[in-house]
C-alpha cells in the first residue's frame, strides 16, 4: 500500500495486519484484573516504617549497644586493673625492672603518658646529668654533703 | 461495542455511586487501541500488559482533574507514550549498554516471541521499525499502523506537524533501505 509520504517507495506487499497476539481472554480478563488493582491500591495500607530496611538497620544498632552496656553493667566488667596485676604482669614479661615498676604505681600520672617518646627525653635527661657530674669531677661524697 | 462519549464518562466518573463502573466503561472502550499501541513499542507481551496498567492506574488517579482541553482519548496516548518511553530508557540505563543494543535486543526477541503470529514480510517489517530511533518509531507506528492524523500526534507527542511528516518521511526511507539491504 501507498502513503501520501511513501510516494517513492512502494509498500506494496507489505502488511498492515497486526502481527502479535496476546494470551487467550487476555482482553476481558483486563478490566477486571485493572478494578482489582485500584481496589488494592485504595486501601488504607498499613504502617510499615520498621518494616523499613533503615529502620531494621537503626533498631539492630540500637540493640547491639544496649546489650553491650548492659552486659558491662551487670558483670562490673572494667578496664581497671589493680597495682598487684600491673605489677605481676610488668615483671613477668621482663619489659622493665621492679623499682621502675613501683615508680610507676605510685606515679599513674607519669604511667598515663608512658609513650616512647617521654621515656626517651627521661632517659636523655639521665645521661645529661651523669655526663655533666663527670665533666666537672664531682664525686658522689660531694652531692650527699650538698644534701 | 458500544462506545461512551467523553462527557458521559466523566459525569458517571465524578458520581461515587457510579465511578467504577464509569472507569470499567473507559478501560474497555481504550484498552485495546492503547495496548497495541504500548506492544508495538515494547515487543514484549508481560512488559505491554504491566504498562497497560500503569496507564489506567494513573487515569484512574487524575481523571477527577482531567479537564476537557482534549480528548480522554488524547490524553491517554500521551500517558501511555510517555509509559513507553520510560521504560525504555530505563531498559537502556538499566542494562547499561549502548542505545542501539535495546532495540537489537527487542528485534531478536520477537523471532522467539510466542505471542507473535506474523509471517516472515511481518518479521522483517518489524526489525526494519525497530531500527529507528525512538520518537521515529512512535510516529510511524501511529500512522502507519493506527492510521491516525497528524493533528492528533502533534498533540500526543508535543511535536510540530511539520516534524513529524518530516519525521515520517526519514522513518519510511529508513525502513526502505533496511528492507532492500537485508
Amino acid at each position: 500500500m501507498k502513503t501520501e509520504e511513501t510516494s517513492d517507495f512502494d509498500f506494496e506487499g507489505m502488511p498492515k495486519d497486526n502481527p502479535f497476539t496476546v494470551p487467550a481472554g487476555y482482553f476481558d480478563h483486563f478490566p477486571k484484573n485493572i478494578a482489582e488493582r485500584i481496589h488494592k491500591e485504595n486501601k488504607v495500607r498499613p504502617q510499615t516504617l520498621f518494616l523499613r530496611p533503615s529502620s531494621l538497620a537503626a533498631a539492630a544498632v540500637f540493640l547491639i549497644i544496649v546489650g553491650v552496656l548492659g552486659y558491662r553493667y551487670f558483670t562490673g566488667s572494667s578496664n581497671e586493673l589493680t597495682n598487684e596485676e600491673i605489677s605481676t604482669y610488668v615483671s613477668q614479661e621482663g619489659i622493665i625492672d621492679e623499682v621502675e615498676v613501683e615508680e610507676l604505681i605510685e606515679n599513674p600520672h607519669f604511667a598515663l603518658n608512658s609513650d616512647t617518646t617521654t621515656l626517651q627525653k627521661y632517659d636523655t635527661e639521665k645521661t645529661e646529668i651523669q655526663n655533666y657530674l663527670l665533666e666537672e669531677g664531682i664525686e658522689d661524697s660531694d652531692i650527699i654533703n650538698e644534701l | 461495542m458500544e462506545e461512551h462519549s467523553d462527557r458521559e464518562i466523566l459525569e458517571l466518573f465524578a458520581q461515587a455511586a457510579s465511578r467504577n463502573r464509569a472507569f470499567n466503561m473507559l478501560v474497555v472502550q481504550y484498552q485495546q487501541r492503547l495496548y497495541w499501541h504500548i506492544r508495538k513499542m515494547v515487543i514484549n507481551h508481560d512488559d505491554a500488559d504491566d504498562l497497560l496498567q500503569n496507564v489506567f492506574i494513573k487515569a484512574y488517579k487524575a481523571l477527577d482533574n482531567f479537564r476537557e482541553d482534549s480528548k480522554i482519548y488524547t490524553w491517554l496516548y500521551k500517558i501511555a507514550t510517555n509509559e513507553c518511553i520510560t521504560f525504555l530508557n530505563s531498559k537502556k540505563k538499566r542494562f547499561t549498554i549502548p542505545i542501539v543494543d535495546v532495540e537489537h535486543q527487542l528485534a531478536q526477541n520477537l523471532e522467539t516471541d510466542v505471542y507473535f503470529s506474523g509471517d516472515r514480510i511481518q518479521m522483517k517489517l518489524q526489525q526494519a521499525i525497530l531500527t529507528l530511533p525512538e520518537k521515529q518509531r512512535l510516529v510511524f507506528n501511529l500512522k502507519y499502523f493506527e492510521e491516525m492524523k497528524y493533528e492528533e500526534m502533534s498533540e500526543i507527542l508535543g511535536t510540530s506537524v511539520g516534524a513529524l511528516k518530516a519525521s515520517f518521511h526519514h522513518a519510511v526511507k529508513k525502513i526502505e533501505e533496511y528492507i532492500k539491504r537485508d
